[in-house]
Order: structure tokens, then sequence, then C-alpha cells
């Protein structure tokens, strides 16, 4: 598809009584296989992206796309087969298991009074191993580590099977150990055909993962484009609103900020 | 997967799913088998003598004999009780009774020997516990019917209903009763007795018109939690009719709140400043009341306090203002109050021995030890 | 089930609450406290019909009483992810109790009418509650619900403290002491019947989707995501639970504790998911509410309250259960 499997056109958004709108004349396009990262500070808008394109926020004016279709337009089973969130954080009120919260990323393929089955139960070990936490699947959610619970909502995600996984500031709280992990399980996604959007305000995270950089800032996209073109020390300037500057060591993009 | 494997999966895959069901709908079903068999089921045998009782719902019910074996149940059914006891002859009938305060055990057992054998019911007694006394009637005030009454019907125990509230409930439930204890003669003497008094006194003040009542205010002295209140009983109460028979002017009727005691307070008893007050109390000694109002600065402005027409409400083991029998009494005695000119010479002693003599059956040496002594009030 | 063992479990509460009904149903005062011989079935003819016309219909409604607390607790508590909340909660008890006052001070204490009252006013406090929070001006969803539940609820309290104070203390105080301290002493068939199919079809939907509201208890947007329609779906299951806890509360009157302390109780015992806790809690409730009346029907020569026990066994239970770690799940 030419134009994308999500496309914002000129989507404005602002909640209700809110003053200010937080998304602004939104125009992006995300190619399918591709890695976008929606980089800005905080406040900038970027889980309002995320919200707006699963179709739980509507815009004011213009639309989101999904595979060409109005986001609000699909059914909610129909959608949520393709299209998947995880969340910045969750909180556990009781002690679910981790298998139990993974089987729940089920509910878009099965009916309303349906159980899920041994092949639910199958896929969600799948989804579970390629997180690489087999060793706790068991264990109730509550008693795990912010790095474990954020693999465990990404098992929840890949149990539904997505096209399209969007992965809201997944980085955010994970140490070296847990970050250098969840890259490498977004890497084999990309490998099998998932496009991914995450939101972050690291830019060294976006640097080491994206394929695509989406510049944000006061609810407005300012630059969009592959990273080369994107991540440089203007734009970066620009978006934060201090100097920033953009060395390349052993390869890889480093970000120098002070 | 289709939608019908699922389904055949989910059957499949969820066999306590399915026991839940089945339990349910097992649930469901046998209702309706019993209500099936209970519309089936035979009615007790009436014999050609079978008794038609209608009761005070002016509900029908029939017993194969006139009962041998008598509860009495439910709420506030001390009522009941003691206009049971009016009937002497019905006394060893009583087999079962829920025993509440206010002397009413006391005076039970003054009268009658075989009183304290007999099954004593929990204040909340259900059917189990009554239908375990083997009851061939079970007796109740109306309030009563509703839920325990309906239960006992069920399971086919004979439920007749008496309210005895009003004068008016008197003759009504007097003349049920006499039917039910096969004692219609009993019932007539009594509700003869009662028309004697209370067509006595309307007599004497039927001259009387409503300005020339004396404007009179009853109080329902109550301490609770160390602070004293006054309370109205509503109109359609025993204590407002009396008061009315009696030849006053009831000056709270229509100022309730609900349909119990209403609170007022001094100012409203003030501003009623009636001609004459009359203080009820339950539980606490009358002695001490009239030490406590003749004491108070307030109470001693009011118009009843300065003519001396503050009257503390006599009884003996149980006072005379309430819907048990004894309201004949009181009726009586706020009589020669309200209208003293109209009773010189009253002696309340000789009117309540000629009240246990007429009305239980008890005279000499049982009223002279057991009731007498207990009387209280400003007689 | 998730696992094999808690099916069997489950199996083993389903049928342990089965035989409870049966072994109470030859319990109680007649003919002599406590235990009936079932040989009298057959010679006695009033033994029978005390059976068939009184303590069945009672055992049932007290199994349903419980089995629908229990549920609506779990679905309660897991939709507002909050451990605290149980079934009264959004102005439904404090509803349902206003309702039956109301009717028995003003309309007469005529049961199916009193009932009609309690269940009306028991899903009007809900909608109520459900109104308000809409149209709170500040908060969060659950915050606005929970804070909408508890003035609605003060509201109704207020409103039957009221009616208590205009009550003949006779004949219609008792019976608003009555639906406050629960019973059901005088269930019949006639009673029961009408509520039966409200009760039935709300606990089997609750039953069918109760691995459904597992997802319904996280975030809303992550129920969003996961193709839930999370505002609807909670609206039938909140109904759903609302409904039979108006119609088990018009018969019973006000039971407290079942539906807090059973859902955790069902939780320590199985697991968290529902599609355990579920009928876990159904069950335990059931069994909760039944021992609870056998005791109020045998124990005294009068009925002791039922919702008395139930909140003395429930605040007593939840006591050891929260500081025993004991139960606390192994796996």
């Amino acid at each position: 598809m030419d134009d994308g499997l999500l496309r914002f056109e000129r989507v404005s958004f602002a909640y209700p009584g809110g003053e200010r709108e937080v998304s602004r004349g939104i125009d992006l396009a995300v190619v399918p296989g591709t890695v976008t990262a929606i980089l800005g500070p905080n406040g900038a808008g970027k889980t309002t992206l995320l919200n707006l394109a699963l179709g739980w926020l509507q815009p004011q004016t213009g639309m989101v796309r999904f595979e060409g279709r109005s986001v609000t337009e699909w059914g909610r089973r129909e959608l949520g087969c393709r299209m998947a969130l995880v969340p910045q954080r969750e909180s556990a009120a009781f002690e679910h298991t981790v298998l139990e919260t993974v089987l729940l990323g089920r509910s878009p393929h099965l009916g309303l009074l349906e159980m899920p089955g041994d092949r639910d139960v199958e896929i969600a070990l799948e989804a579970i191993a390629r997180c690489g936490i087999v060793s706790f699947a068991s264990r109730p959610v509550d008693c795990l580590s912010g790095g474990e619970l954020q693999m465990v909502l990404l098992a929840r995600a890949l149990a539904q099977e997505p096209s399209l996984l969007l992965l809201d500031e997944p980085f955010s709280h994970l140490d070296l150990a847990n970050k250098s992990r969840l890259l490498r399980v977004i890497r084999s996604l990309v490998q099998k055909g998932v496009t991914i959007i995450l939101t972050t305000h690291e830019p060294e995270i976006a640097a080491a993962i994206a394929t695509h950089l989406v510049l944000m800032r006061e609810g407005q996209v300012r630059r969009v484009g592959p990273l080369d073109e994107v991540l440089t020390p203007p734009f970066l300037s620009e978006t934060y609103g201090i100097p920033v500057e953009v060395r390349e060591v052993d390869g890889r993009k480093v970000v120098l900020w002070c | 997967m289709t939608k019908v494997d699922g389904f055949r999966a989910i059957v499949a895959r969820k066999p306590m799913l399915l026991a839940l069901c089945a339990a349910c709908a097992l649930m469901a079903v046998l209702p309706l088998l019993v209500v099936a068999d209970g519309s089936g089921r035979a009615s007790p045998m009436f014999s050609e003598h079978g008794l038609t009782v209608t009761d005070a719902r002016g509900k029908e019910i029939r017993l194969p004999n006139i009962p041998r074996r008598i509860v009495i149940a439910g709420k506030a059914s001390f009522m009941v009780l003691d206009a049971v006891y009016l009937f002497p002859d019905a006394w060893p009938r009583v087999i079962g009774m829920v025993r509440e305060g206010q002397g009413m055990d006391a005076f039970l057992a003054a009268v009658d020997p075989g009183y304290a054998s007999k099954t004593t019911l929990g204040r909340e007694a259900g059917p189990e516990q009554i239908a375990a006394a083997k009851p061939d009637v079970v007796l109740m005030k109306k309030a009563s019917t509703e839920n325990l009454g309906r239960s006992l019907e069920e399971i086919g125990i004979p439920v007749v209903c008496v309210d005895f509230e009003t004068p008016a409930h008197y003759d009504r439930d007097l003349a049920i009763l006499g039917r039910l204890l096969g004692q219609e003669k009993r019932a007539n003497e009594l509700i003869r007795l009662i028309h004697e008094i209370t067509s006595g006194i309307g007599a004497n003040i039927a001259g009387l018109d409503e300005a020339g009542k004396p404007r009179v205010l009853l109080l329902y002295y109550s301490k609770r939690d160390g602070t004293t209140a006054y309370n109205v009983p509503p109109t359609s109460w025993m204590q407002t009719l009396l008061v009315r028979m009696a030849g006053g002017h009831p000056l709270w009727e229509g100022v309730e709140l609900g349909q119990g005691w209403t609170k007022v307070g001094f100012e409203q008893i003030a501003a009623w400043d009636p001609d004459q007050i009359f203080i009820v109390s339950y539980f606490t000694e009358y002695p001490i009341i009239g030490k406590e109002l003749l004491a108070d600065e307030r109470w001693k402005t009011l118009r009843a306090v300065r003519s001396k027409n503050l009257w503390l409400f006599p009884g003996d083991l149980l006072s005379w203002d309430q819907p048990d029998p004894r309201w004949v009494l009181g009726l009586t005695w706020l009589a020669s109050k309200i209208h003293p000119e109209l009773y010189p010479g009253l002696d309340m002693k000789n009117e309540t021995r000629a009240f246990f003599k007429n009305f239980y059956g008890i005279e000499g040496e049982a009223v002279e030890k057991n009731i007498l002594p207990a009387l209280h009030g400003d007689l | 089930m998730s696992s094999p063992s808690s099916t069997r479990t489950i199996l083993l509460l389903g049928g342990g609450l089965l035989l409870l009904l049966v072994c109470s149903l030859f319990l109680g005062r007649y003919p002599a406290p406590y235990v009936m011989s079932p040989e009298l079935l057959r010679t006695d003819e009033m033994a029978l019909r005390l059976v068939w016309g009184l303590r069945l219909p009672r055992l049932i409604a007290a199994a349903l009483v419980g089995m629908t607390l229990g549920a609506a607790g779990t679905v309660f508590q897991t939709i507002f992810a909050n451990p605290l909340v149980e079934p009264g909660f959004l102005g439904v008890s404090p509803g349902a109790a206003f309702g039956a006052a109301f009717c028995i001070v003003f309309l007469g204490n005529q049961a199916l009418l009193v009932q009609g009252f309690a269940a009306f006013f028991a899903v009007a406090g809900l909608l109520f509650s459900y109104a308000l929070a809409i149209r709170m001006r500040f908060g969060g969803w659950l915050l606005r619900l929970v804070l909408a539940g508890i003035a609605v609820s003060a509201l109704f309290s207020s409103a039957l403290g009221i009616l208590k104070y205009l009550a003949d203390p006779l004949s219609q105080l008792p019976e608003i002491t009555f639906w406050l301290l629960g019973g059901l002493w005088s269930i019949t068939w006639d009673r029961l019947l009408p509520i039966l199919p409200v009760v039935l079809l709300a606990l089997g939907v609750l039953l069918l989707m109760r691995w459904r509201l597992n997802a319904l208890g996280l975030d809303d947007t992550t129920a969003f995501s996961l193709g839930l329609a999370p505002a609807r779906e909670r609206a039938v299951l909140l109904f759903a639970a609302v409904a039979a806890t108006a119609a088990v509360v018009s018969i019973a009157g006000m039971i407290g504790w079942v539906g807090l302390i059973v859902p955790h109780l069902a939780r320590r015992c199985f697991e968290a998911d529902c599609r355990s806790s579920m009928p876990a809690a159904m069950l335990m409730g059931g069994m909760l509410t039944v021992l609870c009346d056998d005791i109020a029907r045998c124990a005294m020569a009068g009925e002791i309250p039922l919702g008395i026990l139930t909140s003395l066994v429930g605040a007593g239970g939840f006591m050891v259960l929260m500081t025993s770690g004991a139960l606390h799940r192994a796996k």
C-alpha cells in the first residue's frame, strides 16, 4: 500500500473542555515493516498520538486511517487482531499470573462468551518465550520488577498477533540490560514483518532502533523522515530547545547534550 | 475456528460450566415440580361440624374443630395474649406465646397457675419454632400476617388475625375470639361490659360542646441516654381516643410526624398551655417523674401545674393507657379527672376490683395480693 | 479452567454446596431443635410440608443470595480494580433498603410490593450514581463513580433515617429493621419464584462472561486496545450484577459482608483469574450463606437476623484472612 499502513490526515485533537489542542494538524504516514520512533520532550503529545492511532481518542478534525479505513470504523475485535498497544505502565489490583495476563491478549480473537482454549494458551506461551520470560510464567505479576512487567505487557500485545505494534515509552523504566533485551525482541519482531511505532523522549533509543523518526513539540509534528535525515543537531536542538550534538561512534549515532 | 466449532470446543472443555448450568436449571425446575405438586395437595378433611371464622383481615378460616392448642405469636402479641385471657375457659388451651416485659408476664403468672409451664417462643420466632409446638391455630396481629402468617399458612397451620388496637377493634375481635374459642356467650358479655362503661361515660359528657371541654395534653415521658423527652401519640391511637371518649379536647391531634410517638419540645407544650396534663411512663418510676416535673421552674409556669392539674396516668402491673383490656379502667379514671364534677366519690380501687372480677374472673386474695399492691399513678 | 486441579476443586465445592443443602433440609426447630430424622418425612405430614414448603425454598434462597453476592462482589471488585468494593457499592443496597422502607411506611407491608420497590430503588441507586458520575466535573471515571456512589448512598441512608422516624414503632419499624439486618425466614415458593428468572439469567451472564471480566479490570485504553468496548461491556456486567443483587436483596434484606469477603476468599484459595475465582466465589458465597442461615434458624427459639451472622462470620473471617500468610497462593 503506497499511502502507508497507518496514516494521519490533518489530525487535530483537544480534550473536551481543554483550552489547548494537544495535537495540531498532524500529517503522518507509517510504512509497513518500519520502526517509527516518535521523539519529543515530555508533554509533546506523543501518547495522545498513540491513542489517536488506536481509535481510543477521536480527532476533532482530520482522520486516522489504518489499512485505508478510518480507525473508528473498524470493528473493535477486527482492529484488536491487527493493532496492539504496550501501555507505559499497568498497576495490577489482583495477583494474576504472567500467563493469565498474557492470555488476555487473545481477547480480540475470541467471542464475547468464549474462553481461551489450548491453541490460545500455545500462542500465549510462544509470546512469553519470545520475550524471554518463560522462567516466571506462573508468577503473579504484582511481584515482578519494572523490567519484567514491561516484558509481560509486550508478550500480551504479541499474543494479539498484531501487524502494527504501538509501544508507549517502553524503555523509560528499564535498566541497561533490560533495554538491550527489549531492543533485541523488537528487532526480531521487525524481522517477522511487524510494523512498530514507539514513543520515547530519549534520542539514543530512537537512534538505536528506529528506521524513521517523528519529532514532536507542543502537539505538532516538527519533522518526519528517515532516521538519518531527521536525527540531526539542528532538528534536535529545535525540538528540545537546548543545544544538542550528534556524533558517530563505531557506526552508531550518539547524542550529546548538556 | 468457526462459531459452531468454537461452541463444541467450549462444551468439550468446560465440564464445570455445564455442571453449574445443570445445577441452575435443576434449581429452576424444582420449584415448578413443587408448585405442581402443591396444587394437587389434598386439603385437610373437614368434619360436618367444622368451624368457620372470619378474622380481622376479613379472611375466612376453616377449622376442623374448636382449637385445643393455641399459640399466640408475632409482633406486639401481648395485646392479643391479654385479650385471650379475658376468656378464662381458654387459659389451658393457650400452649405457647412470646413472653414480653412490661409486667405482662408477672400478671399472667399471678392469675394463671398453669402459665409458667407454657412454651416460650423467641421474640422473632419463625414458622418452624411455632410448628414445633404443634398448634391447632396461631393468633397474631395484622402486622405479622404478611410474613409470619403467610409462611405458617404455607405449611397448613391456620392463622387467625385479631388486632385489639382501638375500642372498635375490641368489639370486632372479641367476637372473633368468642367464635374461635366456642365462647360466644362470654364474648357477648365482655362486649356488653365494655359498652356499659363507655356508654355511661358517653352519656355523662353528651351535653358538652367542644369549646366547653377541658384542653388536655397527654405526654409519654421517656428518658433515654439521660435526656428526657415528651412525646404525644398519633391521632388514631388508643390514648388519643380515650381522652376524646372521656370528654377532653386532645390538643395534639394532627401534629404527628409519623405513625408513632412524636417528640414535642417544652416550647410547644408552653404554647398549648393546656388545662390538664397527663403523664404516661412505662419505664421510669412515677415518684421520680413527679418530683422532677414539680421542681422544674419552667413547668411551674404552666396553667395545668399551677391549678394542680398535672396527673400521672395510673396502672397496675400494666399501664392503663394502652390497647390492653385495662383501657376500660384508664377511660374511667380519665373521665373522673377531666370532669371531676361528674364523678364524686369515685374509688378507683373498687373500680379495679370490679374490673378484674368481671373481665378476668379473679377476685379476693388473688387481686388483693397480686394486683392492688402494684397500683401506681395518681389514683 | 486454566488448571485441571482447580476444576476438580470447584467441582468438589459444587458437590459440597449440594451436600450442605441436602443436610440442611434436616436441620431446624421441628419437631425438636436441631436434627430431624429423614424417617419423619414418611410418617409426619407436617414435617413433609415444612421441608417442602419452607425449608427447601429457604435453602435455595440462601444459596442464591450467597451465590449472587459472591459473583456480584467479584464483578464489582474486578471492574473497579479495587478489592474494597462490594455489591452494595454505588447506592445499590441503600437504595434497596430505602425502597423497602418507603413501601412499608407509605404503601403498606405487602410482600411483593415491598420486593418490587426494593428492586426498583436498587437499580435506581445504580443509575443515579452512574448519571451523577457522568456529570461530575473532575477526577477519573472510577474516582467519580466511587464519589457518586458514596454521595447517593448517603442520600438514601438519610432518607431511610427519616422514614424510620416516621414509621409506626409497632408494625413498621420492626419490618424496616428486618430489612436492615436481613433474614430469610419469610421465604416461601411464592416469594422465591418471581426472582428466580432474573437471578439465574444474571448469574448465567456473569458466569459466561467471567473470562472477559479479567480484561475489563484493565485500564480503559488497554482494555480498548485488546479489542473490547470497555464502557459497554462493563455496563452489561454491572447491570447483570446489580439486577441479581437487587432481586436477592428484595427477598432477603441487607446481607452484609458476603459480597466483600467471599471474592477475596475465592482469589486466595484459587487464583485471581475470574475463570476459577468467579465460580468459586459463587459456590463459597452459597455455602457461607446457607451455613449462616442454618445457624440463624436453628440456634435459638427465635430467629437470629441473617445479616448479623454473615457480618460476624464475614468480618471475623476477613481479619483472619488478611493477617494470615498461610493461605497465600504458593506457585
